[in-house]
């Protein structure tokens, strides 16, 4: 099962855990199983409108609607970055 | 994780980085693959024990995709809603981190045990009622609500006198006092 990288100041939400196996095909299937198993990490759908994902080193730049188009493999590794911002 | 921190550790060999970092930017020395714009930023990093966090590496970062989209959007629409007015114009004004530098940052911290703290950004420009500028801005707390990081505010309006105060997600009401080993604060240069 895809293996998914939680950036340091998101591991609160996950058990203080660095990375989380989610069941999934697609990464959309992945990322809501991601927030159902760990319902604090709804906070990057609420507040990280700019959350960059990544699959392996290839970052998705593909529109949220069709990550269901998006196949996952097993040894895919999904990388969670928050974005870094300031004034 | 963060929010019953109340002391960071920041020994005077990565306080003297933030500073040449910042200094050499503000200067006009850019490297090459690096944005030209006269402001620094960066991520610390370090590890937690208890209430204490120790600082064990800076990385500066190189690139400010502001301009960029989606982020160019998102920037000019919250500067729009929170920036305090300056002289600087709001197009000017922001940064926010490339999200592959990043990632190989994060990669860096995870490969050596570490994890990311913060990050730092420098102020330059006294305001009439702020002329320090050592604290954080709305807009910062406004970038920086749930982060679960600390901003590290560079005041460089005084190049002879750099000022380096952490707060946690931008929160001015949540500042950590910095240290060096001794816990005095690091020296001034």
């Amino acid at each position: 099962m895809p293996k998914i990288i939680i950036p340091s100041p998101l591991r609160k939400h996950a058990d203080n855990q660095r990375e989380v196996i989610v069941d999934g095909e697609n990464l959309k299937g992945i990322m809501e199983r991601l927030l159902q198993q760990y319902p604090g990490l709804e906070i990057i759908n609420r507040d990280f409108a700019l959350l960059s994902i990544f699959v392996n080193s290839r970052l998705i730049r593909t529109a949220i609607e069709k990550w269901d188009t998006l196949t996952v493999n097993n040894k895919d590794e999904i990388t969670l970055i928050i974005p870094i911002a300031g004034g | 994780m963060f929010e019953q921190v109340n002391r960071i550790i920041l020994p005077d060999f990565y306080w003297q980085e933030i500073l040449e970092h910042c200094k050499r930017r503000l200067a006009g020395n850019y490297l090459p693959g690096e944005s030209r714009a006269r402001r620094a930023c960066g991520l610390v990093a370090g590890v937690q024990s208890e209430h204490t966090l120790n600082v064990k590496r800076i990385m500066p970062l190189k690139k400010n995709v502001r301009d960029q989209e989606p982020y160019k959007t998102y920037m000019d629409s919250v500067m729009e809603q929170y920036a305090t007015p300056s002289k600087t114009p709001l197009s000017q004004r922001g940064w926010i981190a490339d999200p592959v530098e990043l990632k190989e940052c994060c990669d860096r911290c995870d490969g050596n045990n570490l994890i990311v703290i913060g990050t730092y950004h420098t102020h330059i420009v006294a305001w009439d009622h702020d002329p320090i500028r050592d604290t954080p801005t709305r807009l910062d707390a406004v970038l920086a609500q749930n982060s679960n990081l600390f901003s590290f505010i560079v005041s460089m309006v005084d190049m002879t006198r750099p000022i380096i105060r952490a707060f946690y997600e931008g929160l001015t009401e949540k500042e950590a006092l910095i240290g060096n080993r001794d816990n005095h604060p690091p020296a001034t240069n």
